[in-house]
């Protein structure tokens, strides 16, 4: 089967029978104008169903973060049309996308971006704060492993630490959906497995819809579903009929 | 071959360009120190230029005596005392002019001029007419500032009352003299050329009028090369004291060139306190945001440096952007400073008249403007440049996010319980000592601002103090002569009289070890209901029976304490010598009081209950009337209105001050934004990785800037702390290096005042505060996130 035309395939919850979180029809994203112009996305069209673990593979400039970013609520597409079970990304206002984000969503991103002025629990419970039904900051914490390191500040924690302080963050709010943009990009092979393990160990026991960006073809084993990329379009979708856990990847 | 910096200079303009907004206000700031600079050193050069031209030209006396009545022989006998080099003798009187339009009688000092052409000593400049004829009786020159004020042109007539006759005068020329360039009546803090004119007749029109034949009353000599000054005036005044002298006065306490040295010492101040004050925040402004830029361009120094490029280019172009901003202040500082000087200048011809006063730009200031700014720019950034620029680039290549560490953060802030408060206390904490320096900045600036406003409070106090409180009658009549105190009643039957209290004042010269003093010791009555002494917080302050009672500015003078004795010596009839100890103190504002019980005095002059000054309460309606009936009575020598000297002192300095004010209001501003604006801005950059973050997870656009405003917010709250306590340091500093013996400003600050300089901070911090919310609402969350620390 040609590409494009399996591409199209990917509409269906194949991999399970679950309720369609995500929708996206006929999603672009041009930046810039005329002659300079950049197509970052080219008619993507896609549904993501509730709980399932998805990767993003592809080169640099096909899309795969631009992508992200509007299902993230951080962008917006140029025209087509994406939806979050009841909230229409496209064409939202900035405060809506916040609500939704602040709502639904959780980021990690591949530089930890967690605030130096504040240690582990505190950056954990800063989100706890704004979220409707938190988990206890410790269990997040523990989640991943880092309860030994509660009150070290970032500067005190190694990359593989601080990412994984980034995981707890990202789930201690029980988000809907855990959005990872190379999580595991600036990380050592065996760090990397730690991080991969909080996040798969998020997606199986909190039920959150997970969607992981990376370069590394062999992360792609986690996954229910493999989309690749290229100059913005879907061009490939595989299904795991055998997912790897975290622990069984090795790079 | 390519020089290696042109491209770095062309980034060094472009990163200038790109930090616009916070280049500008550090410019300003810079500008404003220049100005006041520049004003001041180009005022100081001016007036010292113009003086020293003008006493130089026309030769001003070193001493000056006055007496009653000596034979002309006896300045022959003075010329031969060792060390004295010209010496002079003329006739000097007081004259009223007659005014019939005039409240206020219009007084006149008139001086003899030689026989033939000039006088040797304290030449005059003729501005416009003829010198007089020395054969006639009728001519007289007018001094400037009175012609212009009364319009009075050479051919004009003038009438004047000499020793009790009517003599009518045709102006023959305007004049300026060295001994009135500042032409205030004896007594008067400010010159009032309406009621007060210098008049220059023939010898023979004073001789005549006054029985001067062959003698004189005043004398104004030179002094020889080396003399002894004390000695010459010692001399003199052991000569002339049976000849009524009141003693010799060197040229420092002569009251023009008093006024004029007071206006020189307040130039200079101002030329060094406020440039210093706005060249320390300009600093500090300009390490907190170069530092801040190399830090974040440490990657691209290091990558530089990784290509082989050499450091000499790379410090040098980092020194180019703090150049650039030096320089533009400077000249932006110049020629704001220049034009203000112009102004200043224009405002000194209504206080001092100067043959010629020329403003000119002195290059010395515009050199030492150009050195100072980049000095200090160049200063300030110098250690945070080279720290980076020298790193070996592999340890450039790391960056260094901000080092939290458990240990080193205060455990109170655990008791702040939310996490995002805790944020903004661990930013300021974080960084204790830019904190500490923005929070100076802040507690600088409010100083600026009240010192432009307190003015008004202290004019306010000193008005209050000076008239409804200490002289509170409203016109007081000097007479011609001592008269039993019976004369009251002659005064008290006058219409529109309500109470009428007899003084005796005399000149003295105060003496307390090897301090001395001359002041005008008054007599009051014990129970005077127009003057009263008082304690700076108002209470009064009861005179002495027998004990003499002080300002305490002169008793600071001379050094003395209650219970010290002071000799008195009077300088007029015969010359009394006694001891008499201080009992009390009381806080004056304006002048050198000296106060005995009236009763005490006359009995120091072993005379009987005489008195010499009138003080009336008078019924307004009747106020022109009473005036004009006082004028005419010929035992009366001055008349001084409360109302009319309100009116001059608000004529004179009120627009002075409301330009000053407005203007340190302005630079208080200025510093408030650049600091609060330079701070925040670099704070925001600083943090724009963690702001992102928090818009990542949710936190809406105003939670993410409240962190960031939270953190400002602390800062110019303690900031306005410090200036609050500041300010009132700031303007004692400030009023204490000016002070001056003619006037003192006294450090009063209405909480009015305070509360101005307060929303002068908060209405500018909101403003950066705007400014930054909107920057942050502009947040590219998306590329923030992606580039590296």
């Amino acid at each position: 089967m040609p590409p494009a035309s399996r591409a199209n395939d990917n509409r269906g919850p194949d991999i399970s029978s679950q309720t369609v979180v995500f929708r996206a029809r006929g999603l672009a994203k041009t930046y810039g104008a005329r002659e300079t112009a950049v197509h970052a996305l080219r008619d993507v069209d896609l549904d993501i169903s509730e709980g399932e673990f998805i990767v993003l593979l592809g080169p640099s400039g096909s899309g795969k973060s631009t992508l992200l970013n509007i299902l993230g609520g951080l962008d917006a597409p140029t025209s087509g049309e994406a939806r979050f079970r009841d909230h229409e990304l496209t064409g939202a206002s900035e405060d809506e996308l916040t609500t939704y984000r602040r709502e639904h969503v959780s980021f990690v991103f591949q530089f930890y971006n967690l605030i130096p002025s504040l240690n582990v629990a505190e950056n954990v419970r800063l989100v706890a704060e704004i979220a409707a039904n938190p988990m206890p900051v410790e269990e997040a914490v523990a989640l991943v492993g880092l309860t030994p390191r509660l009150h070290h500040f970032p500067s005190e924690l190694s990359g593989g630490e601080q990412q994984r302080v980034a995981v707890a963050r990202a789930i201690v709010k029980r988000p809907d959906v855990l959005l990872c943009d190379e999580p595991t990009g600036a990380l050592d092979s065996e760090t990397g497995r730690l991080v991969l393990g909080a996040i798969e160990k998020a997606n199986r026991e909190l039920g959150t819809t997970t969607v992981v960006i990376t370069h590394n073809s062999v992360i792609a084993g986690m996954a229910h579903r493999v989309l690749s990329l290229r100059d913005g379009r879907i061009v490939d979708v595989s299904i795991n009929p055998n997912r790897k856990s975290a622990g069984e990847l090795s790079w | 071959m390519v020089i290696p910096g042109r491209i770095l200079n062309r980034k060094a303009l472009r990163d200038l360009w790109a930090l616009r907004a916070q280049v500008i206000s550090i410019a300003l700031l810079i500008a404003s120190g220049i100005a006041v600079f520049v004003m001041s050193a180009s005022n100081y050069a001016s007036l010292l230029r113009a003086r020293n031209t003008h006493y130089a030209a026309e030769r001003f006396a070193d001493v000056f005596v006055s007496l009653k009545h000596a034979p002309l022989a006896v300045a022959e006998r003075l010329k031969l005392i060792d060390g004295v080099g010209v010496l002079e003798a003329r006739i000097a009187a007081t004259v009223r002019i007659d005014d019939p339009t005039s409240e206020l009688p219009v007084l006149g000092r008139m001086l003899s001029l030689p026989r033939h052409g000039q006088p040797a000593l304290n030449r005059l400049v003729l501005r416009s007419g003829i010198w007089p004829d020395a054969a006639r009786t009728d001519q007289v020159l007018v001094n400037e500032a009175f012609a212009e004020r009364r319009g009075l042109r050479p051919g004009d007539s003038l009438r004047a009352i000499l020793n009790g006759r009517f003599q009518s005068f045709v102006v023959a020329g305007v004049a300026l003299s060295p001994e009135f360039v500042f032409a205030a009546r004896p007594g008067d803090p400010l010159p009032d050329d309406r009621h007060f004119a210098v008049l220059w007749a023939p010898e023979r029109t004073l001789a005549n009028a006054f029985d001067m034949l062959g003698a004189f009353n005043d004398l104004v000599l030179t002094l020889a090369p080396g003399a002894n000054a004390l000695r010459v005036m010692a001399e003199l005044d052991e000569a002339l004291s049976r000849f009524g002298s009141t003693g010799a006065i060197m040229r420092r306490d002569h009251p023009s060139e008093r006024f004029l040295s007071d206006e020189l010492v307040e130039q200079r101040t101002l030329a060094v306190i406020a440039p210093a004050l706005f060249f320390g925040v300009a600093a500090f402004l300009l390490a907190v945001v170069v530092g801040r830029l190399v830090e974040a361009q440490r990657d691209q120094i290091a990558s530089l440096k990784a290509l082989g490029y050499p450091t000499g280019p790379i410090l040098q172009h980092y020194f180019l952007l703090v150049g650039v901003i030096a320089v533009a202040g400077a000249g932006i500082g110049i020629a704001a400073g220049h034009g203000l000087a112009i102004w200043v200048v224009e405002a000194y011809r209504e206080f001092f008249r100067f043959p010629v006063m020329e403003h000119r730009l002195e290059i010395w200031a515009v050199l030492a403007s150009f050195g100072v700014s980049l000095a200090v720019a160049l200063g300030a950034v110098l250690r945070s440049v080279t720290r980076i620029v020298l790193l070996p680039a592999m340890v450039a290549m790391r960056p260094t996010p901000p080092q939290f560490r458990a240990m080193a953060l205060p455990g109170w802030l655990g008791l702040v319980s939310s996490t995002r408060p805790r944020m903004a206390l661990r930013g300021i904490v974080g960084r204790p000592l830019r904190s500490a320096l923005s929070m100076i900045g802040v507690g600088l600036a409010m100083p600026l601002v009240v010192l432009g406003l307190f003015w008004f409070d202290a004019l306010d106090y000193m008005i209050d103090m000076t008239f409804d409180r200490i002289q509170r009658g409203d016109v007081y009549v000097g007479l011609t002569e001592a008269r039993p105190a019976s004369a009251l009643e002659g005064f008290r039957r006058l219409e529109g009289v309500m109470i009428a209290e007899g003084q005796r004042i005399v000149p003295v010269i105060l003496r307390s070890e090897h301090r001395t003093y001359r002041a005008s010791l008054s007599g009051l009555m014990p129970g005077s209901e127009l003057n009263v002494a008082r304690k700076s917080d108002y209470t009064r302050l009861p005179i002495p029976e027998e004990g003499l009672l002080l300002s305490r500015r002169l008793a600071e003078r001379l050094a003395l304490r209650i219970g010290d004795n002071v000799t008195v010596e009077v300088l007029e009839g015969r010359r009394l010598v006694r001891e008499i100890p201080l009992t009390a103190i009381s806080d004056d504002v304006l002048g050198m009081s000296a106060t005995l019980s009236i009763t005490a005095l006359n009995t120091l002059l072993r005379e009987g209950p005489l008195i010499n000054v009138v003080a009336l309460r008078i019924d307004p309606a009747h106020r022109t009337a009473l005036l004009r009936k006082l004028a005419d009575r010929p035992a009366i020598a001055t008349i001084s209105s409360k109302q009319a000297w309100l009116a001059l002192f608000r004529d004179r300095l009120v627009g002075l001050i409301v330009v000053s004010a407005g203007v340190l209001t302005l630079f208080g501003v200025l510093i408030v934004v650049g600091v609060v604006y330079n701070v925040a801005r670099v704070t925001f950059h600083e943090r724009a990785t963690e702001l992102a973050s928090l818009r990542v997870l949710g936190f809406t656009r105003g939670e993410a800037a409240g962190i960031l405003l939270t953190e400002l917010a602390v800062i110019v709250a303690v900031g306005t702390g410090i200036g609050v306590a500041l300010s009132g340091w700031i303007v004692r500093v400030l009023l204490s290096a000016r002070s001056t013996e003619s006037f003192e400003i006294p450090p009063v600050i209405a909480t009015s005042t305070y509360v101005i300089a307060v929303l002068a901070v908060i209405v500018t911090s909101t403003w950066s505060a705007w400014l930054i919310r909107r920057r942050v609402d502009r947040l590219d969350l998306v590329a923030v996130l992606k580039a590296r620390e």
